[in-house]
């Protein structure tokens, strides 16, 4: 008798344990790994698809081009990560001027990334977990494995929009963040022009017009 | 003995220091002049000056760095070139270990002390990494940056390169205190620094030929970009790469007259109505 008593606590204990656990959690903490989980998504189809697209040989490259511009768009806020780049010249710059660096940078993004990631040649990428920043904001941790050499740290930031689809907005390569490398890079140009951002748009036309297609 | 060289650096690394400490002196925050406003945000106030030594660096290494770097990369088997890391690394290791005491990292400094003996003995002098215990460099400045000294105005060394002015003062002051130069220094060993730092900044270029050139080529203003680059990895490693948060810059957007806060780049935004309509423009 004491055996299947014992048997019986045995097998039920784990739920008496987990039974409040299982209780508390409130819809909030739900709806918490949710945005995790769709964040780690996100990242991890991107990844794929740009290694995919990109490795690919038997695709042309204007068709590669075509391809990664859709994946920059419909992944990234551009909008938002340009604008935080120009940051301060921003309100200065006229509306034409602001239009034409929105599109200038996005073209400029599309030319740096799309050559690094078609140089990436057998690394992988490991999503490791994902945290929330805040109500908007997930930060997914993510690794690049090297055939030598150790692990590259990547993180990846993403935001909700005003529609509540999740965007990328910023990429921490070992804890530099490359929105803010561009944001002082470009700003540095501005002043060296005498704070008009038409120096900024020069260079970039040229800076993109150069590059290899 | 106090020998008659190493008294000669000591004035040279004092007028250094003297220097260090003027340029701090003349950083005092412009006005609101437009040429200014990345002041805040980059701290470069002898940015012309910087620019100058940057170009000169850029050339030295265009015609002797990077020429040894590349040589030393394809010549020497990978093997080699990992036992030289290895050897500096460890070299390194007392340094560090005083460093992490100073900066009250225990932890830490009991790896360094483990890598150090186990690697020493056992590595073979420190050829071979056996502790694997993944030691980060634990600089001076480092150092003075977790006692909450602030790192100061950009500063473009020349030969040394990127620095801040809290940094250029480490370098000096570890140069004295670095116990693998006393070592040397009491043992006579003619000129041990320098080949050490030769040797140091031949395995540094020669992992980086690519990612710096990659940089360059990417770049629109090479200078800014390193300049951005270096201080986010210092500071990532002031706080040992473990900050439990990844740093991160507040991306939102700007409010009119919102000043940014003097050392960090916290900018407050308004929010991104506007933008997101005129972004869907512009985006089709």
């Amino acid at each position: 008798m004491l055996v299947k008593k014992l048997m019986i606590l045995a097998v039920a204990a784990p739920f008496l344990v987990t039974a409040p656990l299982l209780v508390t959690p409130v819809s909030s903490a739900y709806a918490e790994t949710a945005r995790e989980t769709s964040a780690i998504g996100l990242v991890e189809k991107l990844g794929t698809e740009a290694v995919n697209l990109l490795s690919n040989a038997d695709v042309s490259a204007d068709d590669k081009r075509v391809g990664f511009t859709k994946l920059i768009k419909t992944n990234f806020n551009m909008p938002l990560i340009g604008r935080f780049v120009l940051g301060k010249h921003w309100k200065k710059a006229s509306k034409e001027q602001q239009a034409e660096f929105q599109s200038l940078f996005q073209q400029y993004i599309i030319v740096t990334y799309q050559k690094r990631i078609g140089d990436y040649a057998g690394e992988n990428l490991k999503i490791v977990k994902a945290t929330p920043l805040n109500k908007k904001e997930v930060l997914v941790n993510s690794q690049i494995l090297r055939p030598k050499g150790p692990p590259i740290k990547l993180d990846w930031r993403v935001r909700n929009t005003k529609k509540g689809e999740q965007k990328i907005i910023d990429m921490i390569v070992e804890n530099v963040s490359m929105a803010l490398t561009h944001r002082e890079e470009f700003s540095s140009v501005v002043s060296r022009n005498g704070g008009e951002v038409e120096g900024l748009l020069e260079k970039l036309r040229s800076h993109v017009s150069d590059a290899p297609k | 003995m106090i020998s008659k060289k190493f008294k000669s650096t000591l004035v040279s690394s004092c007028v250094a220091i003297a220097m260090a400490g003027l340029l701090g002196g003349c950083a005092t925050p412009p006005g609101d002049d437009t040429t200014n406003v990345t002041y805040n945000e980059v701290h470069d106030p002898i940015e012309p000056l910087n620019r100058y030594f940057f170009d000169v660096n850029n050339a030295i290494d265009a015609v002797a760095l990077k020429p040894i770097a590349h040589i030393y990369r394809d010549a020497l088997p990978e093997g080699v070139q990992e036992s030289v890391s290895n050897f500096l690394h460890n070299l390194s290791q007392p340094i560090y270990f005083l460093n992490n005491i100073a900066q009250g990292d225990l932890d830490g400094a009991g790896d360094n002390m483990g890598a150090f003996f186990t690697n020493t003995f056992l590595g073979i002098g420190g050829l071979f990494d056996v502790a694997k215990l993944d030691t980060q460099n634990e600089d001076l400045g480092q150092t003075f940056a977790v006692w909450g000294i602030s790192e100061g105005p950009y500063l473009v060394l020349p030969i040394l390169g990127p620095n801040t002015s809290r940094e250029a003062v480490g370098i000096v002051g570890e140069y004295f205190i670095d116990p693998a130069n006393l070592v040397a220094r009491n043992n006579d060993v003619a000129n041990f620094a320098l080949y050490r730092a030769a040797g140091n900044v031949v395995d540094f270029r020669s992992k980086s030929i690519e990612s710096l050139d990659e940089i360059e080529k990417n770049s629109i203003d090479f200078y800014a970009a390193v300049r951005s680059l270096y201080r986010q990895n210092r500071k990532n490693l002031i706080l040992d790469g473990k900050g439990e948060m990844t740093p991160l810059p507040d991306i939102s957007f700007e409010m009119e007259d919102d000043q940014p806060a003097s050392d960090s780049v916290s900018l407050l935004f308004e929010d991104d109505d506007a933008t997101s309509k005129k972004a869907s423009s512009i985006a089709n």
